[in-house]
């Protein structure tokens, strides 16, 4: 007798019944590191969306303070020396220039003077995922500003250029790897299906392709762009740029995956069936691997959002007003920061956990997709 | 004896690599072979590697590249030239012939629940016009290779290779094909679960009206299942006949190279060679 | 005095789905010079319990205590009691040899046949290296490889399927174990080559005196080559006893099973009689006799549903795993 409880039975009949996709997401879900590094991602996506309404001030130099240049992040307290309140305050900051500074705009921090945190303050116009009109922002303070990362020299929030350098690097990314993606798919695509002459005509294209040096292409492309362009169309053309130059690695793995897959029998079933070769790309190639190429768009995430702060730290990609991770770094770059302004380097932890969090859930991702095809024991 | 089959001088080869100027390098598989497969008959088709038996099998379903020679597909009712069909005429065939492969577990798509996977030949074809009417081919063929209808929703991952290799045969029968090649489709199973399987294919072949080609390593299986056979060595046959002949008199020195290998269950006997003396029937 | 004594092994396996059982309870000896055959099905556990021997299981297996393997000689060695690498080596290639089914995988594809030949020597003898070329050379030549001084020299994938079975052996036998556990060595071969290849083990057993513990699921080869059989099923030993007995006379109902389910070549219109119903994957392990939801023969509600029945002498050395009142 074997102790089969409706339970048990219920739970096999779930194993019997699950499609692969189910399946990978309960290996997906087993593995800790990765759960973990999802949400942070799912996190850090979110508040990039919600970037304008997240950060405080205007990340341009419109929203800039210039009370406060070069200042210290400010933190939230309860307690300081005159006693403890409910709500969490920070003090008032002052700039003064009188004789005593030698004519030089002093910044002071008045600790009498408490500025109390409030919620959804009406601020700065913006609008919310590109078509909302709003005005109010989760955070802020009466009677002055609050920099929780401090500021930069020109007296921007550093903690909202953040926030919305994080969405914009994604969306870079989001461009670059989509057109790697179509690149990869199609032309890796016809090379492993076809196989023959077809295929050694595009791996020799391909291996051309990856091996062009980014960085002197983006100099001529840089040399080539109009001074005047807008942001817009310069983000645009990059993400163009890095896009065309990504694909190579990716129509490889199309193109080997393909060919195993290719010769498995069940597509020869397919075929002695009188499948056309539509129905067997459509029915049985694609699905075979449309975990992997999940996998490979998440690793690719983080390498395209690395290339962008590569490019524009070094002046080739986007410039101000568009704030993307090189282009705070850019700021970053004198001593005199480097010693006196440390927290111009915080957005570097955000962007750090950022490709983390893509690089955990993309193993995560292929280690749950690796054992797909249950095979013989 | 009619022929379902008919293959005159046969000749399979393979590009071994490409070359970017001139021509690669060949192997000839199937060499100038000539075969009869006579209707509803159990045919055996024997071999070590190398024979060019599942070459074989497969240039009779135009699933591998003919040089040379001419295959003849005959059943009363339609009759073609399989190394020479035209689209339409190979679209008619598909849906007359099919094949069960040796590996279970590479045989079915792991993606596709099995209701989907035996009826996959049905929608490709249009031989059906509603899912309704799919959904009742299916349970009938299903029925009729012992798969419990309850499974039809599972993936193939939740089955046994010996129920893996019964779904592969109701995926080759769903179309309701005249001839099925069999490529080594108990080879990768169990000797308890072989018998079993071996048995079916004979009562469908019953059933259904149905000629096999059996392609197999395995002398004893073929010996058992089937009503004649063809021995081939390195691409070609070198003998053919009734299985019963072929085991009890063997006459080419390969034959009896190959029955001679075959261990005997008698630790006192060296090989289970069939004496020709024993009285067989028919 | 037995060489080698595999006393309640009891093996299983950490996996996801929980622990998985894949030996239980084996017990057998093999005598000096002997042939025992391992048979059984997948999931009989044979293979498990080789590796177990040779403590080649991966790092998911839990051993339970009450498990013995015993390697006898001067001294005698208990195999669970070996924990460092180096203490494991008289078993591993030197008392004991393996070869597989796939001799492809067990050679190194980039080194020489000869020098993992003399590699193996090197590590297991004091031999120098050029004593060591002239055993392996010789060795070679006697598993019946031609022009073995120039095959010595070629890599693996030079060979055919056939001569690397050989040199396999050949590799094994360098080091003159005591015991070659053989795995399924002629599965992967065509019937002709693997009747050279048994002639040949036969008459190396004869040669060297040495024991082999051969697994394979195809009982003709057994019953050619080995001196007593066991068969295994489900991580169980059904039946147990010389070559001849149990072929002859099968005791359990398995044994019965699988003989009758092979092709019968003395009566070509018998029908095959399968085994009915299906190996029970491993994480539904049936209660009392693993075999019972298969057996045919037994009547519903049975002692064999509940309790696990213990090995019964049913004739001279031979065993079955049967309740005393059902041996006939």
């Amino acid at each position: 007798m074997m102790h089969n409880t409706s339970q048990s039975q219920a739970a096999k009949e779930a194993y019997f019944t699950a499609s692969q996709r189910q399946l990978i997401w309960a290996r997906f879900k087993k593995q800790r590191t990765a759960m973990i590094a999802a949400v942070v991602l799912i996190v850090m996506i979110v508040s990039g969306l919600m970037a304008p309404f997240l950060s405080p001030y205007d990340p341009t130099i419109a929203g800039r303070d210039k009370d406060y240049t070069n200042g210290a992040p400010q933190i939230p307290m309860f307690c300081d020396s005159a006693g403890c309140a409910a709500r969490p305050f920070i003090h008032a900051v002052e700039r003064e220039r009188s004789i005593k500074t030698n004519f030089r705009w002093v910044t002071k921090i008045n600790e009498d003077k408490r500025l109390y945190l409030q919620f959804f303050v009406e601020g700065s116009r913006y609008k919310l995922f590109g078509v909302l009109p709003l005005d109010v922002h989760l955070f802020g303070v009466e009677g002055g500003k609050i920099h929780l990362f401090g500021t930069d020299e020109d007296g921007q929030d550093i903690f909202s250029r953040t926030l919305h350098a994080i969405w914009t690097s994604m969306k870079v990314g989001s461009i670059g790897v989509f057109i790697a993606f179509v690149l990869a798919l199609a032309i890796g695509g016809v090379a492993g299906y076809y196989g023959g002459v077809i295929d050694g005509v595009l791996q020799m294209i391909t291996d051309a392709v990856r091996t062009v040096p980014a960085i002197p292409l983006f100099m001529a492309v840089a040399a080539f762009m109009p001074p005047e362009m807008t942001a817009e169309a310069r983000f645009f053309y990059i993400s163009l740029i890095l896009g065309f130059i990504g694909w190579p690695t990716l129509a490889r793995r199309v193109r080997t995956h393909l060919l195993t897959e290719r010769n498995q029998e069940y597509i020869l079933a397919a075929q002695l069936s009188g499948a056309t070769s539509s129905h067997v790309i459509r029915r049985h190639l694609l699905p075979s691997f449309t975990s992997y190429i999940i996998v490979d768009l998440v690793i690719s995430f983080p390498y395209m959002v690395l290339s962008e702060t590569a490019l524009s730290f070094i002046g080739l990609g986007l410039k101000d007003p568009v704030s993307s991770l090189g282009v705070l770094l850019q700021k970053a770059t004198s001593a005199d920061v480097m010693l006196n302004y440390q927290w111009y380097f915080i957005p570097v932890i955000f962007f750090i956990v950022l490709v983390m969090a893509f690089v955990f859930v993309g193993d995560g991702l292929r280690d749950a997709a690796d054992p797909y095809s249950e095979a013989a024991s | 004896m009619t022929s379902l089959v008919s293959v005159e001088n046969l000749t399979v080869t393979f590009p071994l690599g490409q070359r970017l100027f001139g021509a690669p390098p060949t192997l000839r598989a199937v060499k100038n072979v000539s075969l009869q497969i006579p209707k509803g008959s159990f045919f055996g088709l024997v071999g070590e590697s190398g024979s060019g038996k599942t070459t074989l099998g497969r240039a009779i379903l135009r699933a591998a590249p003919i040089e040379d020679g001419k295959i003849t597909y005959d059943d009363g009712s339609w009759t073609c030239n399989i190394a020479d069909m035209t689209k339409a005429q190979e679209r008619h065939f598909r849906s007359l012939t099919q094949m069960i492969f040796q590996d279970p577990y590479a045989a079915l798509s792991p993606r596709m629940t099995v209701r989907d996977i035996i009826a996959e030949p049905l929608e490709v074809l249009g031989l059906t016009k509603t899912r309704e009417e799919t959904d009742m081919r299916v349970r009938e063929i299903a029925g009729k290779c012992r798969i419990n209808l309850e499974h039809l929703r599972r993936y193939p991952h939740a089955f046994s290779g010996g129920q893996r290799q019964r779904i592969s045969i109701a995926r080759a029968l769903a179309t309701g094909p005249k001839f099925v090649v069999a490529d080594e489709c108990v080879a990768a199973l169990d000797v308890s679960i072989q018998a079993d399987i071996l048995n079916l294919l004979k009562q469908l072949q019953h059933n259904l009206d149905l000629t096999f080609l059996f392609i197999s390593h395995d002398l004893s299986v073929v010996a058992h299942v089937c009503d004649y056979v063809a021995v081939m060595y390195l691409g070609e046959i070198v003998e053919e006949g009734p299985t019963k002949q072929i085991f009890a008199n063997p006459q080419h020195s390969y034959t009896q190279a190959l029955l001679g290998a075959i261990p005997s269950l008698d630790p006192d006997q060296r090989s289970r060679v069939i004496r020709s003396d024993r009285n067989t029937s028919k | 005095m037995s060489l080698l004594t595999v006393d309640n092994l009891t093996i299983q396996f950490r996996t996801d789905e929980g622990l998985i059982t894949a030996v239980e309870n084996v017990s057998f000896d093999i005598q000096p010079g002997e042939v025992l055959g391992l048979a059984g099905e997948s999931g009989s556990g044979k293979s498990v319990t080789a590796k177990a021997i040779m403590q080649l299981n991966g790092y998911n297996t839990v051993y339970d205590p009450g498990s013995k393997i015993v390697l006898h000689g001067d001294p005698d060695i208990d195999v669970f009691s070996l924990r460092r690498e180096r203490d494991m080596l008289p078993i591993r290639g030197g008392a004991i040899s393996m070869i597989f089914q796939e001799p492809m995988a067990s050679f190194a594809p980039a080194i020489t046949v000869g020098k993992q030949m003399v590699e193996q020597l090197q590590v297991h003898t004091t031999m120098s290296k050029s004593q060591a070329k002239e055993l392996s050379v010789e060795m070679l030549d006697r598993v019946g490889i031609t022009d073995p001084h120039r095959r010595f020299d070629q890599y693996v994938f030079e060979y055919s399927g056939g001569m690397r079975q050989r040199a396999m052996i050949a590799m094994a036998l360098t080091t003159k174990p005591r015991l070659l556990i053989a795995d399924e060595p002629t599965t992967a071969l065509d019937v002709t080559i693997q009747r050279q290849v048994i002639d040949l083990m036969k008459e190396l057993i004869d040669d060297f005196g040495m024991s082999i513990l051969f697994i394979t699921h195809d009982l003709g080869v057994i019953a050619q080559t080995a001196d007593q059989l066991a068969v295994m099923y489900l991580g169980r030993i059904m039946e147990r006893g010389p070559v001849r007995n149990v072929l002859r006379n099968p005791a359990h109902a398995y044994t019965r099973g699988l003989l009758n389910a092979l092709p019968n070549l003395e009566d070509l219109d018998a029908p095959l009689m399968p085994i009915p119903g299906d190996i029970p994957s491993p994480l539904e392990r049936p209660s009392g006799c693993v075999f019972h939801p298969r057996n045919a023969e037994l009547a519903p509600g049975s002692r064999y549903e509940t309790e696990v029945p213990p090995m019964t002498e049913v004739g001279p050395s031979h065993f079955a795993a049967l309740f005393p009142e059902d041996v006939r």
